[in-house]
């Protein structure tokens, strides 16, 4: 929902870098995101080409999204992995152990969303 | 030494691996600090449009004025309206607007402290944008997280977004005079709170009477 100022960000972040490495051009840019993370990738990957499109240096950037799968740890019964399909009845996945249904589960991946690098020519 | 460079025209790969999550966690931490250097219980409010978040604050600060001092910030995007509806009573109102973000951040409450006399204070509230979806993803160094809902917004709102529920110390069900009205039971929205988030206290409310209110308090366990 919020994919416009995290775009911004990374933008930011990438023109950055370009002109640390004095770059004339962004070829690419690659993200990973959290299936946990609130952003919808085509919509990220809409707005940072978007931005980057009013720009010399970055008018023909391709990003790359790599989907991060969430992973959880129980609390109750100690399963440690991935949601599974079950799980996934709603837009977002419903937080319950996919193994014994408990709640109170330990979120240690999948809510982030990185920028993993930035590929530029000098 | 001898440096080798890419030469003009050549591609490379910079590593950054960094994340654009932890940048907001790191911030609400500080704010965190800050707070608890001056002794300021912080609570963010957070809620749909409407379901009633400046009508809790305002009958909050009503049942609490007598012991403490109250701060509060006001998160919108452009208008001073509740900053309005807030001012009696607090000792001191801040707006703060976002513009087009749909969400308050670390870095927008870090400023705001800094606009606040924080030695005058031992209370604040920090009432959210009126949306269930972002701020669940934006910590802002609150104590506590609060969400309110109310029945006239249906029957699905918790079910829809667990997220923010996951991560609520207080769920407060507002408006519960208009279930018979609305064909919505607070007592199943209690339940859906209750299965995602079983540690939350639930709270039901009627903001205009302000029935729930001293127990909303109770629940906060202010000194």
């Amino acid at each position: 929902m919020h994919e416009l100022s995290v775009a911004n960000q990374i933008v930011e972040r990438a023109l950055e870098v370009a002109k640390e490495k004095k770059a004339k051009k962004i070829k690419s840019i690659e993200l990973a995101v959290g299936e946990l993370s609130l952003l919808g990738e085509e919509q990220l990957k809409f707005w940072v080409k978007e931005i980057l499109k009013s720009k010399e240096i970055g008018k023909d950037v391709q990003i790359k999204v790599n989907s991060v799968k969430a992973k959880i740890k129980c609390k109750k019964c100690g399963y440690e992995g991935n949601l599974k399909p079950a799980n996934q009845d709603h837009f977002q996945p419903v937080f319950f152990c996919p193994d014994c249904g408990e709640s109170d589960i330990q979120i240690e991946g999948g809510r982030d969303c990185v920028i993993k690098k930035v590929q530029v020519q000098i | 030494m001898k440096i080798i460079q890419p030469r003009e025209g050549e591609t490379f790969d910079i590593e950054l691996e960094e994340s654009l999550l932890s940048k907001n966690r790191e911030l609400a931490d500080n704010n965190r600090k800050i707070l608890d250097e001056n002794e300021i219980i912080a609570i963010d409010v957070m809620g749909s449009i409407g379901s009633g978040k400046t009508s809790l604050i305002k009958n909050l600060i009503k049942g609490l004025k007598a012991g403490h001092r109250i701060g509060v910030i006001a998160g919108d995007l452009t208008t001073e309206i509740d900053a309005e509806r807030l001012r009696e009573g607090s000792t001191q109102v801040l707006q703060v607007n976002t513009g087009k973000e749909c969400h308050l951040d670390a870095n927008l409450i870090k400023r705001a402290l800094e606009n606040i006399k924080l030695k005058e204070i031992d209370i604040l509230f920090i009432e959210n944008v009126g949306n269930l979806i972002c701020p669940a993803e934006f910590p802002l160094g609150a104590h506590k997280r609060l969400v309110v809902i109310s029945v006239t917004e249906g029957p699905y709102m918790v079910v829809k977004h667990p997220f923010i529920f996951r991560e609520a110390d207080i769920v407060v069900i507002n408006k519960i005079d208009l279930q018979v009205q609305m064909g919505v039971s607070a007592a199943k929205l209690k339940e859906d709170v209750l299965k995602i988030n079983k540690k939350a206290k639930v709270v039901l409310t009627n903001c205009v009477t302000g029935e729930g209110v001293k127990e909303i308090i109770k629940c906060m366990n202010f000194q």
